[in-house]
């Protein structure tokens, strides 16, 4: 529930260059339901995507930051200008470079100040995002689900984030020797010092975040579900007490001898899994034995239940992106998204169709401003907004 | 433009910290100068690259006309600083605080960049440390990089089986005069958990 404690985190202004199908937007925002609306194509996801990019540094859709670029240039630039409760922030994120004899760069800027770790920037503007890919996290293998919690717990925790950089870079050193079949104990045994520094780290928090996160999550299966679902979340590291240091490098030197026979790093928060299973039956996996609704009840509750924990952890009301989502939910999860709406601080949707929105739209217009930009395509190809 | 200053821009340009811009200008700096100047500059960067050679003993650069600075008598040989490059003696000495003797690895250890131990003076480090017999305690003052941090742990084992021997590594932490308010997160979190008692 929104209690009165929490900071309201409200988009003010987007400004764009070369982004998408953007040669150059500035945008004032003022609304706390804000719906971009246009036909497909037109543009209003990449409004979502900027926002992503202030938010994450990476947009939820693609992974090349260079898809972003609008075609035929050589950079794009956002800047998101937001209150988070208690100061007016500008974040500035730019990609590319000045001419082709260039490499790309990144460039991040918070209030005009040139940022020049990545953690720093990651999560200032705290956002959830809701998108069709959602459904991935729950369907698809072991690597989305981690990659969800390394993208929440980064936000989060700038240490975290560090963690896993620093993790990835001794991982892919030690991926190396193995292939190369170096079979030197005391160079794997520095190598693991370091794995099980970050390693352990980064295990302790997922260990932390899953116990924390049960408790909302559930909850929302039961309230989607109307109590005919029940779901519960497992974290199954692949290193058993591998939150502690010692207890994780001795698991890596236990396992040495059969890494360097499969020339692979078999241990390690790398291959940890999360695991979906019904109450109290922790070998049944949900996408074995749930149907397609099922799974969409899931992956909703797992996206509200991420709103309530990063509220809860920071104290603000994250900016919430929904792209395109209504239209896929059937009468009662729609209902149940309606209903966790009134729990949220500020919202930007983007849609095909405003009208099956309207019910909505009418019943909020007497308690929150609620503001419409139609997203349209102008003869040379590049979108125009408009406000409705 | 023109081939001659073309050529000497690209020469200057592959120095370290050099963009294309200085370059030019550094070029076109030669060419106001009198042919005094150049001489001597050349001079002295031929005299440089023929009498500055490495020591043997500790890796420290130093002239052949000498002998190295950094293995003299007035050095403490109880204490021995591990360093990547001969240039971080220069770092570590600035401080005044090391009067011990030094050993450069020539590097770190690093299988993406092709360095395994074989390719560090590891071997003689090992020797180096075995044979003294006034050696009590050995700083390792490897970057705190990931790979700085692997070469420590590399060496901390290589020579735990020296008897009586404290190893060290160089604290990481918040930055002198810095404020916590802007300080990056990891290195709070590396004084936190590296925190000393206050000293009263």
């Amino acid at each position: 529930m929104k209690s009165a404690g929490d900071l309201f985190v409200r988009v003010r202004e987007i400004a764009l260059e070369n982004f998408r199908v953007f040669p150059k937007l500035q945008l004032a925002v003022s609304g706390d339901l804000v719906f971009f609306t246009g036909a497909n194509g037109s543009g209003k996801t990449s409004l979502l995507e900027a926002v992503a990019v202030c938010s994450m540094v990476r947009s939820f859709r693609t992974v090349s930051d260079s898809d972003l670029i609008t075609w035929d240039q050589n950079y794009y630039s956002v800047d998101v200008i937001f209150h988070d409760g208690q100061q007016e922030l500008r974040l500035h994120a730019a990609y590319g470079r000045h001419d082709t004899t260039q490499n790309n760069q990144r460039r991040l800027l918070i209030n005009k100040e040139k940022v020049s770790r990545l953690a720093a920037f990651i999560g200032r503007l705290p956002t959830v995002i809701f998108s069709p890919d959602d459904l991935e996290i729950i369907d698809s293998g072991p690597g989305e689900r981690r990659r969800f919690l390394d993208i929440l717990l980064s936000s989060l925790y700038p240490a975290y984030f560090e963690a896993l950089q620093q993790y990835n870079r001794v991982l892919k050193q030690r991926s190396l020797l193995l292939r190369r079949g170096v079979n030197d104990a005391s160079y794997f045994a520095a190598l693991d010092c370091e794995l099980a520094l970050h390693g352990s780290l980064i295990q302790e928090k997922r260990q932390q975040f899953v116990t924390n996160y049960q408790a909302p999550f559930e909850r929302y299966v039961q309230q989607i579900s109307h109590s005919r679902d029940a779901w519960q979340l497992s974290y199954r590291p692949s290193i058993v007490d591998g939150g502690d240091r010692h207890s994780y490098a001795a698991a890596l030197a236990k396992n040495l001898p059969h890494d360097l026979k499969v020339k692979m790093t078999l241990r390690g928060i790398h291959r940890d899994r999360l695991v979906f299973h019904p109450p109290q039956r922790p070998n049944l996996e949900l996408q074995q034995i749930a149907s397609q609704g099922q799974k969409r009840t899931v992956a909703l509750a797992l996206k509200m239940a991420q709103y309530a924990y990063v509220k809860e952890q920071t104290g603000k009301l994250p900016v919430l992106l929904v792209d395109d989502v209504l239209n896929e939910l059937d009468i009662n999860r729609r209902q149940a998204f309606i209903g966790f709406l009134h729990e949220i601080g500020q919202a930007i949707f983007t849609t095909t169709d405003v009208a099956e929105m309207e019910g909505f739209i009418k019943e909020r217009r007497a308690h929150s401003r609620v503001e419409v930009f139609r997203v349209e395509k102008n003869s040379v190809g590049h979108a125009e907004v408009h406000a409705l | 433009m023109l081939p001659e200053l073309n050529q000497v821009t690209s020469l200057i340009a592959a120095l370290p910290g050099i963009g294309r811009k200085s370059a030019q200008r550094i070029a076109l700096h030669f060419l106001k100068q009198d042919v005094g100047y150049l001489n001597r500059f050349i001079e002295g960067l031929q005299d440089f690259y023929e009498n500055v050679v490495c020591c043997e003993t500790c890796g420290a650069l130093r002239s052949v006309r000498e002998p190295c600075e950094f293995c003299g008598p007035n050095r403490d040989p109880s204490v021995l600083c591990v360093v990547e490059q001969p240039s971080d003696i220069y770092a570590i000495e600035s401080s005044g605080e090391h009067h011990g003797l030094y050993h450069v690895l020539m590097g770190v250890l690093s299988p993406l960049d092709g360095v395994g131990p074989e390719d560090l003076t590891l071997r003689q480090l090992k020797e180096r440390v075995m044979q003294s017999t006034t050696l009590r305690e050995l700083i390792i003052a490897t970057n705190p990089s990931v790979e700085g941090n692997a070469t420590a742990h590399y060496i901390g084992r290589l020579l735990s089986d020296k008897p009586g021997l404290k190893l060290s590594r160089l604290a990481s932490g918040l930055a002198l005069g810095s404020q916590l308010e802007f300080a990056d997160s990891q290195s709070i979190s590396l004084s936190l958990r590296a925190r000393v008692p206050l000293e009263t």
